[in-house]
This record gives structure tokens, C-alpha cells and sequence, in this order.
């Protein structure tokens, strides 16, 4: 399965780590758009293009929290969404995941395995929901034809 | 470490905030880097062959910082342990990996300050980086700080209350 992502963290190491690690996961094949803040992220975002995000939570000029409440005001179908965290209060972590829809979160630090456990049951829907998306437009294509 | 003044309610508060940092040292360099810390004595400074300090802020029953030193040695392969490649100790990396290191240790002290019923929001990490840089801990103060050594050298980290952070220089 190919994955066009974007990474956002206001740190470069931390955007290289989050790549490699998902790239040594057996996830997916990644195509990666990197952004430094909420922002640049903002700018960027192609829901066309873009098939999942990994965001920050804390970064500076618009914060990982601000930024998906933007992409889900912005969206028109769902956009499944990482939040890649130091924050580790569950509370907080909840309330951001109800209040954005934040579909999973990754606590630093993470390794390629934990990323792997943590995030199969994500990718396995987003394949499945690609098998049924393809079938429906490939039924309507022969129907037309 | 120096020793803290107990009688009032900002070195109860701090008491707290080393007990944390201090747990969450071994911890969090075992998990994000891979490297068994033990306490050791502290010879006073960084050296003199160039250092980098990380620093947080941290805002919850009153303010202060926590910060993580480390000799250029150490820096380097800290970094690499981290990150999983190599990074030169005067490269713009550098100072992404040590701020990272503060941020994540600065996330579990949050966690475990929340344990104790103290809640606290954390600062984005700066990044200091010298040819020479002393951290200097004012006696009489509720500041502390702790070395360890490990594989790949010797780290500090420490807590500054608001009244020592200007020695910090």
C-alpha cells in the first residue's frame, strides 16, 4: 500500500525520526512531505494528495492541536490523523482525540516496532477502506462502459 | 547537590520538581536513547572542550526549568543513540536532538507531576551550545542539579527555580 504523508514537527531530527522509523515499520510504502509548524503544514495540506497526517503536538506559531482543528474545519472526508506527543497525561490525550478527532496517538519515544503495534490496526483500515472505495468506482466505470 | 530550604511553600513545590526530574533521568534515557545512567560525583562543570544544554520551562505551582547538560563528547553520541545517525556536534541537528531529549523528559516529569496532583504545562526546549559553559547552582537556593555517567560519557541534569537562573551563564 502507498501512503502519501506529511510530517509535522517544528524539529528536523524528530521529522527524520518519525520517517524512518514508519519507513523500518511493515506499515506501508511512505511517500513523506515534511512541515515545521502548523502553519507550513496548513500551506501545504492537499487533501487530494494527501492520505494521512503526522502532527506535533507542541509547536510554536500553530500548535498540533490548532493545526488538525483547522484540517477538520478545511476537510471533506476524513483524513486519518497521528499525534506524536510527549504529552503523556491520558486526560489531555482524550480530550484532544474527542475534541479534533485525533485517530491515534504515539508517545515519545517511540521505536519502528512500537509504531508497527500501535498503528497496524489503522493501516489495516485505511487498505480496507481503499479495497472498498476501488470496488465501488470500479463497479460505476463498468456500469458505464 | 545542594541542600534545599524546606520552611516555605515554592522549596516544598521544588522538592517535588527534583524527585521528578531525577526519576525521570534514568527512565527516559533508558527508553529514548538505550543508555544505563548511574549517578556519579559532580566535578563542578561541562569541560572546556565545548557543551550544549537543553532547557525547559516549566509552569504549574510556580515556574522553573529543568534543564539536560552535556559535554561535546557526550553530545555526539547522545545524539547518534537518540536519532539512530550520526550528528556533528556544530550542526543545526545538534540542537533539534537536545532540545527533543529536554522535551521528552520534560513530558514525564509533566506525567509525574500530575501523579503528585501538580498540574503543569511545558515550554518549547532552548537549546544553548558553547566553547565553555559553566553551570553555576547559587548555595542556599532550592536549586539542584545531578551528574551520571554512562557509555557515552557524562550527563547532567538539574532543576532551576527562579532565583538561580541567572547564574546559569
Amino acid at each position: 500500500m502507498d501512503i502519501h504523508a506529511m510530517v509535522v514537527d517544528d524539529s528536523g531530527i524528530m521529522r527524520k525520526m518519525v520517517m524512518r522509523a514508519l519507513c523500518e515499520a511493515d506499515l506501508a510504502t511512505f511517500v513523506f512531505t515534511e512541515a515545521a509548524d502548523g502553519a507550513e503544514a496548513l500551506e501545504k495540506y492537499d487533501p487530494k494528495t494527501m492520505d494521512m497526517l503526522f502532527v506535533d503536538w507542541n509547536m510554536p506559531n500553530m500548535n498540533g492541536v490548532e493545526l488538525i482543528s483547522k484540517i477538520r474545519e478545511k476537510e471533506k472526508s476524513h483524513t486519518p490523523i497521528v499525534m506524536i506527543t510527549t504529552e503523556s497525561s491520558t486526560g489531555k490525550i482524550d480530550e484532544a482525540m474527542d475534541q479534533v478527532k485525533v485517530d491515534k496517538y504515539i508517545a515519545k519515544p517511540f521505536t519502528a516496532e512500537s509504531l508497527e503495534q500501535r498503528l497496524g490496526p489503522l493501516f489495516k483500515q485505511i487498505s480496507e477502506q481503499r479495497k472498498k472505495s476501488k470496488g465501488f468506482f470500479g463497479k460505476l466505470a463498468s456500469s458505464k462502459g | 547537590m545542594d541542600a534545599t530550604d524546606s520552611h516555605t511553600p515554592e522549596s516544598s513545590a521544588t522538592e517535588k520538581h527534583h524527585e521528578c526530574v531525577f526519576e525521570a533521568t534514568e527512565e527516559i534515557f533508558r527508553a529514548a536513547c538505550g543508555l544505563n545512567l548511574e549517578r556519579c560525583d559532580d566535578e563542578g562543570d561541562l569541560g572546556n572542550d565545548g557543551a550544549v544544554i537543553g532547557m525547559i520551562s516549566i509552569v504549574g505551582d510556580v515556574e522553573w526549568s529543568l534543564f539536560v547538560g552535556l559535554p561535546k563528547s557526550t553530545a555526539v553520541s547522545l545524539a547518534e543513540a537518540f536519532a539512530g545517525f550520526r550528528i556533528p556536534f556544530d550542526s543545526p541537528d545538534m540542537g533539534d536532538a537536545v532540545g527533543e531529549v529536554a522535551n521528552i523528559l520534560a513530558g514525564d516529569v509533566k506525567r509525574r507531576l500530575e501523579n503528585r496532583s501538580v498540574s503543569a504545562s511545558i515550554s518549547l526546549p532552548n537549546v544553548i551550545r558553547a566553547e565553555s559553559l559553566e553551570v553555576m547552582v547559587q548555595r542556599g537556593t532550592s536549586a539542584t542539579r545531578a551528574c551520571y555517567s554512562c557509555d557515552v560519557g557524562k550527563i547532567w541534569t538539574g532543576v532551576i527555580s527562579p532565583a538561580t537562573a541567572a547564574n546559569l551563564a
